[in-house]
């Protein structure tokens, strides 16, 4: 058997059923192991072992009485620090909210344990999903397992790093301009922002109400599915919730991609901002694959990344601002310098600015939507450079912008990123698949057969 | 309640024909009290003076609709307010 700590989770679930590991020995080799890798990974910013043990012993007595909840029954998973999780602190990282006490839990956390998922703790995020990799913080940055002298991508840097790290098989993150899909493809994972509407974001700290989505990490296609199966479904109280289809997100994952039409979006690598050459290498290579798999893939256009990246960012600060006005006037100093300076801007920004970027936004929707007329799914660059290192900020300042996830919250397509290769130097590299409006089944099935196609999903980052 | 100053014009209007110059500081400090960021200003005039820069800039590369009709996302549905109910989870009330 693999080691229990890069068991998936679908692996595990069969583990489980055979009688062959338990919920409560996988936990303890979990829990081993990131007390071993967290001093140096720093995913969690509180592990909740108690909790953990006590839900995990519960699921094995469950599955051992012939009562199994689901196929994630007793598997353990991360939560990003700006989702509730009842009676502890949804910190987002902050010292503004190191004694925010969840009353309840958020939708997705209800989810996950109805669904019998064992939940670990809370995981470090970029101070309120947007400050980026800082030292100035009640916690320290979490760091990339591939090497820690690197970033994790962010804002989901916690869930990023522990799943890539083998801390734990799964993870929730958000995504307001990417930070779901920017450690996985930091970390060399799979990250799925879904469908703007498909998961509900009642309990999770908002930052930006009309770009915010919540979707999962892992290490595998397959568990990405699995746990968009679990988290997936209408709330009422979520005033973006939608009613959607059935979600049988796993089924049909190995039917191949002969019928699939793919847009590959080159622009957004070759000339909106050139890539880094192994990562266009990556790209190319990616596109060649899917080809060989029996797909039609054909270069098309969308707007510039320049012009996405402006509309996203007029919301995104914009709506932060009017969650963060009344800190910023009376606690400026109690915010991290990097999340200070990055909301400090919707201050400066008029009503008109706000409603224009909107207006251009239904625009930018029409142009996405105009192009899956003719194709199936889009192929694009999710990053354009590895992940740099975590104290040259210089560096991370330049390279952070330099990625094309924003059109897909601007949008609200659902897009999936996954590890395409390794650097010269070991680090990940990435690609998106981006699908139609609540059909992230193509999208998952795209990526499945990439995976399939490909050995990436089977390195392991060398931290032991 | 806040009021703004009586000749209050949206900032990058106030700016728009000194595009890529740097904004006066004075200028800043007026639309940061405006703001409510008198703290802030006092405390991190740098962090301020460079939002304020950031939100020119970044307002300035939308290129909005010229179509008087073309309207903005999302689309304005009634019956989908959350009105008085709960609004949060925790004790901020900040629940989404």
């Amino acid at each position: 058997m693999t080691e229990p700590h890069w068991l998936t989770a679908a692996q595990a679930a069969r583990e489980f059923a055979a009688r062959r590991l338990s919920p409560v020995e996988l936990l303890n080799a979990l829990l081993a192991r990131v007390e071993r890798l967290d001093p140096t990974l720093h995913a969690f910013v509180r592990l909740d072992a108690d909790a953990a043990l006590d839900a995990a012993r519960a699921a094995e007595r469950e599955i051992a009485a012939g009562r199994p909840r689901g196929k994630l029954h007793g598997i353990p998973v991360g939560l990003k620090d700006i989702i509730d999780v009842a009676g502890l602190p949804t910190t987002c990282h902050s010292k503004i909210l190191l004694d925010n006490v969840a009353r309840a839990d958020a939708a997705v956390t209800a989810r996950l344990r109805g669904a019998g998922v064992v939940i670990t703790g809370k995981l470090a995020t970029h101070e309120f999903a947007i400050g980026g990799p800082s030292f100035d913080l009640p916690f320290p940055p979490a760091r990339n397992p591939w090497n820690p002298a690197h970033h994790p991508g962010g804002s989901s840097s916690g869930s990023g790093a522990g799943v890539a790290g083998g801390l734990f098989p799964l993870a929730l993150g958000s995504d307001t301009g990417g930070s779901v899909r920017n450690p996985a493809s930091c970390c060399g994972i799979v990250g799925l922002k879904p469908t703007y509407g498909l998961v509900s974001r009642r309990g999770v700290f908002p930052l930006s109400y009309t770009l915010d989505h919540v979707g999962p990490l892992a290490r595998t296609v397959e568990d990405c599915a699995l746990l968009l199966e679990v988290i997936a479904g209408h709330n009422p109280a979520d005033p973006a919730s939608m009613p959607s289809p059935a979600h049988a997100f796993t089924h049909g994952l190995d039917r191949g991609i002969r019928d699939l039409r793919i847009g590959f979006v080159r622009h957004f690598h070759e000339t909106d901002m050139p890539a880094n050459p192994e990562m266009t290498a990556a790209i190319e290579d990616a596109a060649r694959v899917l080809q060989a798999e029996g797909a039609a893939v054909r270069t098309i256009q969308l707007p510039s990344l320049g012009e996405f990246a402006g509309v996203n960012r007029v919301i995104l600060t914009s709506e932060a601002w009017s969650v963060h006005a009344h800190w910023l006037r009376t606690r400026p100093g109690d915010y991290g310098q990097l999340a200070r300076r990055r909301l400090l801007p919707g201050a400066f920004l008029a009503a008109g600015d706000y409603v224009g970027a909107q207006r251009r936004r239904a625009q930018m929707i029409a142009a996405v939507e105009d192009a899956f007329r003719d194709v199936d799914l889009l192929l694009c660059a999710s990053s354009m450079d590895p992940a740099s290192r975590i104290e040259d900020a210089a560096e991370t300042a330049r390279t952070y912008s330099r990625q094309a996830r924003t059109p897909f919250n601007v949008t609200g397509h659902p897009a999936l990123a996954m590890m395409a290769g390794l650097s010269r130097d070991g680090l990940p590299l990435s690609v998106q698949f981006v699908g139609r409006y609540f059909d992230e089944s193509t999208v998952l099935r795209a990526a499945a057969a990439y995976e399939r196609a490909t050995e990436w999903h089977r390195r392991r980052p060398p931290i032991g | 309640m806040r009021v703004l100053p009586s000749a209050f014009v949206p900032p990058h209007d106030l700016v728009a024909n000194t595009e890529h110059r740097a904004m006066d500081r004075q200028l800043v400090a007026v639309l940061a009290k405006a703001a409510g960021l008198e703290r802030a200003l006092a405390e991190f005039p740098d962090d301020v003076a460079a939002a304020a820069e950031q939100a020119q800039t970044t307002a300035a590369a939308i290129q909005a609709p010229t179509d008087p009709a073309a309207e903005p996302w999302p689309s304005m549905r009634p019956g989908v307010g959350q009105g008085s109910k709960d609004l949060g989870s925790n004790n901020l009330g900040t629940g989404t």
